[in-house]
């Protein structure tokens, strides 16, 4: 392979690496495919293997859309991205966890609303359960993005 | 539109209509409906013609079929555990249903059955369902002293944490719903907004029409993050359920 033929066979070799990790075969450094595989040439912008990259490396893994795709490559990258890290089962891009918060802290306080009014309704206190479940339910969010955001036990 | 007054009407394609004529109108079959059950049958012949040739080496259908397979499997072995197996079904069935209402409503003339908040929030309450009957059938009622009143908790804060257990444990379904819905609202407003604004530019003669690239090459690029969010809130969806079902039969 010539050098020039390099960039094509990037690509080819990043389908590769592609093809055995979604078989859980081995990462691109072991076994059968040797050095010609990561020729330089093919690794940067390759979509298809970005959590497979070594930690070191910044350039794949800080893209978003690589690091947001978690069941494309199947489960290897995804035991690899999280093993390390340990973090709770949703870690993304910054705009996906500030949706994720957002969505946590809204429900629990839509819920509580809902519960707060439901039961003045019912035993007639009118404006106190709602108030008290207001607090519980600002509460409940905390807990919430606390539970999803955690290390997992 | 004729005038170049075209009205951005970002909503008006979500609204639902009878489709097949009078006998869909007498049962109000909609849009909705007709892609709910071609969605299904779409994940079937995926399936059933994907996994026929039974190859040892397969073919790129039948690749597809496995892939989506030992996807949710390894989902499911991850997420709950051993014991996941047994839960393959389900989550395989909601994640293609998802999956598939999010991926029909990028095509033409598709609709996103998943966009309607009454569509994911059945869906929702389907999963928390499902997830407290696991739990009450796995470990009896010692599931709701477990769960929302934890082991070592002071019996003084009683209650303040049974109140908030109970609201976080009741927020699970509003929040699965609000973010698959809301997802897909906003991919679709924005792909209407600027869809009018190519229409609205090209009224507004040559210049216009040459600015109205703008808006089009946007939409372009929206459209590859819209297949990237139809996935990613698939899989959201589907393990986030994978992981109230592992709280459900490991209680935390």
């Amino acid at each position: 392979m010539t050098d020039q033929e390099g960039g094509q066979d990037g690509t080819f070799a990043a389908r590769l690496r592609a093809a055995r990790a979604r078989q859980g075969l081995a990462g691109p450094r072991r076994g059968l495919a040797g050095p010609g595989i990561d020729t330089p040439g093919g690794n940067g912008p390759a979509p298809d293997a970005p959590g497979q990259d070594e930690p070191g490396r910044p350039g794949p893994d800080q893209t978003d859309p690589g690091r947001s795709i978690p069941g494309r490559g199947s489960a290897v990258e995804e035991r690899a991205a999280k093993r390390p890290a340990s973090q709770g089962a949703l870690s993304g891009t910054p705009w996906g966890i500030g949706m994720r918060v957002g969505t946590e802290l809204v429900s629990a306080m839509v819920v509580a609303l809902a519960i707060g009014w439901a039961l003045d309704r019912w035993l007639g206190t009118k404006p106190v359960l709602l108030a008290v479940f207001v607090l519980l339910g600002g509460l409940a969010g905390v807990a919430n993005v606390w539970r999803a955001f955690a290390p997992r036990r | 539109m004729a005038g170049g007054e075209a009205k951005i009407d970002a909503l008006g394609q979500f609204k639902l209509a009878t489709v097949l004529g009078p006998l869909g109108g007498s049962v109000n079959f909609t849009q909705a409906n007709l892609f709910m059950v071609l969605g299904g049958l779409l994940v079937l012949a995926l399936i059933h013609y994907g996994m026929k040739p039974r190859a040892v080496v397969p073919g790129r259908l039948q690749a597809l079929a496995e892939m989506a397979y030992g996807f949710i499997d390894d989902m499911c072995h991850e997420q709950i555990g051993h014991e996941g197996r047994r839960f393959f079904p389900f989550v395989f069935t909601l994640f293609f249903f998802v999956l598939m209402g999010n991926l029909l409503g990028l095509l033409p003339y598709g609709f996103t059955y998943t966009s309607h908040i009454a569509v994911t929030f059945a869906l929702a309450v389907m999963v928390i369902v499902i997830v407290t009957g696991v739990a009450i059938f796995t470990h009896g009622t010692t599931f709701f002293t477990e769960y929302f009143f934890p082991k070592g908790t002071p019996v003084a804060l009683a209650p303040l944490v049974i109140p908030i257990e109970v609201i976080s444990y009741l927020s699970r379904p509003v929040s699965l719903s609000i973010r698959l819905f809301a997802n897909m609202v906003a991919g679709h407003v924005m792909f209407e907004v600027f869809a009018t604004f190519v229409v609205m530019m090209a009224g507004a003669g040559l210049l216009g029409t040459i600015g109205a690239i703008g808006p089009m090459a946007l939409n372009v690029a929206l459209m590859g993050f819209e297949l990237l969010v139809a996935f990613l809130q698939a899989y959201v969806f589907a393990i986030l359920t994978c992981i109230y079902l592992h709280d459900a039969v490991h209680l935390h």
